[in-house]
């Protein structure tokens, strides 16, 4: 506790990815309570926890890679700091990753505040072959340094003892300035000066801190200063200061800040750290060589993506065959133990048609994502967004764009909240806007379903062109939105690349299934229930009279074969036929039928009929829904008691052609993405108007290159 | 008659619980009951980017 016995206040503070949530869970276990900051939509967790008679409030404060003002979650963590003055500050550090960690506590410690670093993972680093002196770390660092084992609850007591007696020591050690070099110093020094004359303005921000701020221009410092009554003095003094630095030393200020920041930091490591384990990074560099290289990095990115669809499709085919095998059995004696009516066509018809046909592309959505998942824990997606890097910069985005542009492969949702990583507004929203297009898990089922019943030999290498396609649209719309509604330039970076890794058996199964799970659980849930609405609304409401009187018709063609008039093959075409008739009169007059064909004529131009209108509607729940309603669309109009699979019902449909096919996976690929995904869009970007635009033009997109392509196709003799 | 009852009480429990599902998902929270979110921030978390800017 404190002196006036209010607990103690401590604000965890760490990169993304230290820890930092594992050690406040540790200490704080059940007893904490989650909020948002106010204004934000960031997470603000607090937690208490009793040590030696000590009460103790814990801030889990989001995770940040400085205390820049590029980020909500920086300024966020960087305000709480700063106004809310904890008593400690607990800096979570991956010591595996010391370097690029220990920015933050530069940061940290320059804003004066007490600092405990908790030396995080320290069991990870050792088996790295990383050895660090914690004690001389500290001495370095001028702070306490305690190493932790976050996951095996280690340090924990330690941690909080050095807490509580940081509080308690009156004169916490001085920990060293990082010395920004002579030039630097008499510029921070001469503003410093100035500011120091208004201090009372800053309300607990150190003037060095701020004066380092303003001389890597950051907007938010600088609007505070504005409000000082000597601003411009003090503006004009930093813009000064900032050109003249910039002329001397010839890199932009915040530049030359972070490397001298780091610079502090190598030496700091070098002097505490004893490296055991190089080789690793000397395999990374040489493996590097190769698959980042200028030339051939491209190639080798599109030849492992060609290889991951392929792979998906082939692999995934005999099981595939399997499953649709098992749905056909069921189906069939279903059909053939209840009697024929209503229920009977809910089981088979909606329930089984539509869920089994979602069901029977597990094998490939797992594959999907054990390749995924073998791409990103290798290391190899970070050397992905790297390669493509160079092509993003040319039209006006950077690398880290494409990360959750790569991510979009999976799922749509957690891609548009990796958008977040972009600092700079303008940024993010093309980042959402693009992201769309890049094809989701939940698409594949239909690439799939279409490519497997029209390019059976090359059903891989199509659905690869699929995704190429969704790569090559979202490029050009960068380029696109850069020159019309977000004109600009991209902040430049740099992109971190992280040793390769081999990833273990356990791991990959677990993000497989973690997926197929969520896949399994869709379809078992709201697909389901989709299906079943389908089938409803392709079942009501009931014809009672047709065009034709078919049961007379069927009555007539048995008694012409008990004459001898035709013969039992053509009594059977017969009876087809006019099964056939009569369903597709029942389904045109349903519910959905009327609805398909009040869309049709919008949709004609494409190649679609009204079912294919039907399935895309339903795509706006979920996509995996479009494959769902196929499947109930194709149950209900079925009259053969024999159950034909999905996929054999599409190629032997007449209306369908492989360019109507093409043009229907250009239409799923590039449409607005599933209700859950606009959802988060409209959370991440905050704006209606967006969402609007990201719909409207999505689709148009869609429409347009659908149109062009079957047009086209048509054109050349390709129906 | 029996049989279309059951039918209708089937089609209306699905059709509440899938409009009650995407009422949940259009809060913002990916789709409901799933860890989209979960994932999203893990995500991130994987990023190893350095906010550095340099030229």
């Amino acid at each position: 506790m404190t002196k006036d016995n209010s607990p103690l206040i401590v604000a965890l503070a760490g990169n993304p990815n230290s820890g930092k949530t594992t050690l406040f869970n540790n200490l704080t276990g059940a007893n904490q309570h989650v909020g948002n900051y106010p204004g934000v939509t960031v997470e603000k967790k607090e937690g208490f926890v009793k040590h030696n008679s000590h009460n103790i409030k814990l801030i889990d404060l989001p995770g940040t890679y400085s205390l820049s003002a590029y980020s909500i979650e920086e300024i966020v963590t960087r305000n709480y700091i700063i106004k809310n003055k904890p008593n400690v500050v607990v800096n979570i550090v991956d010591a595996s990753n010391l370097e690029r960690n220990l920015y933050l506590s530069t940061q940290l410690i320059e804003l004066g505040i007490p600092v405990i670093i908790a030396l995080n993972m320290s069991d990870m680093a050792r088996s790295h072959g990383i050895n660090i002196d914690t004690e001389l770390l500290s001495r370095l660092l001028g702070v306490p340094v305690i190493p932790t084992i976050g996951h095996k609850k280690k340090g924990m007591d330690k941690l909080l003892e050095a807490i509580i007696s940081l509080e308690s020591n009156d004169k916490a050690p001085q920990p060293p300035e990082v010395n920004y070099g002579k030039e630097f110093e008499e510029e921070i020094c001469g503003i410093c000066r100035l500011l120091s004359k208004d201090g009372k303005v800053f309300n607990g921000y150190q003037p060095r801190w701020v004066a380092l701020k303003l001389l890597e221009d950051d907007q938010e410092i600088q609007k505070l200063v504005e409000a000082l009554p000597d601003s411009e003095k003090i503006l004009e003094t930093v813009k000064t200061a900032r050109e003249k630095l910039e002329t001397l030393i010839g890199d932009e200020t915040v530049a030359i800040i972070s490397d001298r920041r780091y610079g502090f930091i190598s030496g700091a490591c070098s002097e505490a750290i004893t490296l055991t384990g190089e080789h690793r990074h000397d395999i990374s560099d040489k493996i590097d060589l190769a698959l980042i290289h200028p030339v051939l990095g491209l190639p080798i990115f599109a030849g492992l993506m060609w290889l991951m669809f392929n792979l998906t499709f082939a692999l995934g085919e005999a099981p595939m065959g399997w499953i649709e095998s098992g749905v056909s059995f069921i189906s069939d004696w279903l059909s053939s133990a209840l009697p024929e009516g209503l229920i009977s066509s809910l089981l088979v018809d909606g329930i089984i048609g539509g869920v089994g046909g979602v069901l029977v592309f597990l094998p490939n959505i797992m594959l999907l994502f054990f390749s995924i998942a073998i791409l990103e824990d290798t290391g190899y997606m970070a050397r992905a967004a790297f390669v493509m890097d160079r092509i993003m910069h040319k039209i006006g985005l950077h690398g880290k764009s494409f990360i959750p542009m790569l991510i979009g492969f999976g799922c749509t949702v957690p891609a548009y909240m990796g958008s977040r990583i972009l600092e700079d507004k303008t940024d993010r929203l093309i980042t959402l806007h693009v992201t769309t297009f890049m094809s989701c898990g939940a698409r594949l089922p239909v690439y799939i379903l279409v490519c497997g019943a029209f390019w059976p030999e090359n059903a891989g290498n199509v659905i690869f062109s699929i995704y190429v396609l969704g790569i090559l649209v979202a490029i050009s719309m960068v380029k696109v939105l850069r020159l019309t509604r977000f004109k600009g330039l991209s902040a430049p970076f740099i992109m971190e690349l992280p040793p390769y890794r081999i990833p273990t058996f356990r791991s990959l199964l677990i993000h497989m299934w973690e997926r197929s799970w969520l896949y399994l659980r869709k379809a078992g849930t709201v697909i389901l229930g989709i299906s079943i609405i389908m089938w409803f609304l392709m079942t009501f409401p009931e014809k009672e009279t047709f065009s034709q009187d078919y049961e007379s018709l069927i009555q007539n063609a048995s008694t012409h074969l008990d004459t001898g008039v035709i013969t039992k093959d053509q009594k059977d075409s017969l009876v087809s036929d006019y099964n056939n008739q009569m369903s597709a009169e029942s389904i045109e007059y349903s519910f959905a039928g009327r609805m398909g064909k009040f869309i049709e004529p919008v949709i004609e131009p494409l190649g679609f009929d009204w079912r294919l209108g039907i399935a895309i509607l339903s795509g706006f729940a979920a996509k995996e829904v479009v494959v769902a309603t196929m499947g109930t669309v194709y149950g209900v109009g079925e009259t053969d008691e024999k159950s034909e699979s999905l996929r054999a019902n599409l190629a032997n449909d007449p209306l369908y052609s492989p360019l109507v096919a093409y043009s229907f996976l250009i239409f799923v690929l590039l449409y607005m993405p599933c209700m859950a995904a606009m959802a988060v869009f409209l959370r991440e970007s905050g704006s209606w108007k967006e969402v609007f635009y990201q719909f409207l033009y999505s689709t148009g997109l869609a429409y347009g290159l659908s149109f062009i392509v079957y047009q086209c196709g048509k054109l050349i003799g390709l129906v | 008659m029996f049989e279309y009852l059951l039918v209708f009480i089937v089609v209306a429990l699905a059709f509440w619980y899938v409009a009650q599902t995407l009422w949940k998902e259009s809060k913002g929270n990916g789709c409901a009951g799933c860890k989209c979110t979960t994932q999203g921030n893990k995500a991130i978390d994987l990023i190893q980017i350095k906010t550095v800017k340099k030229k």
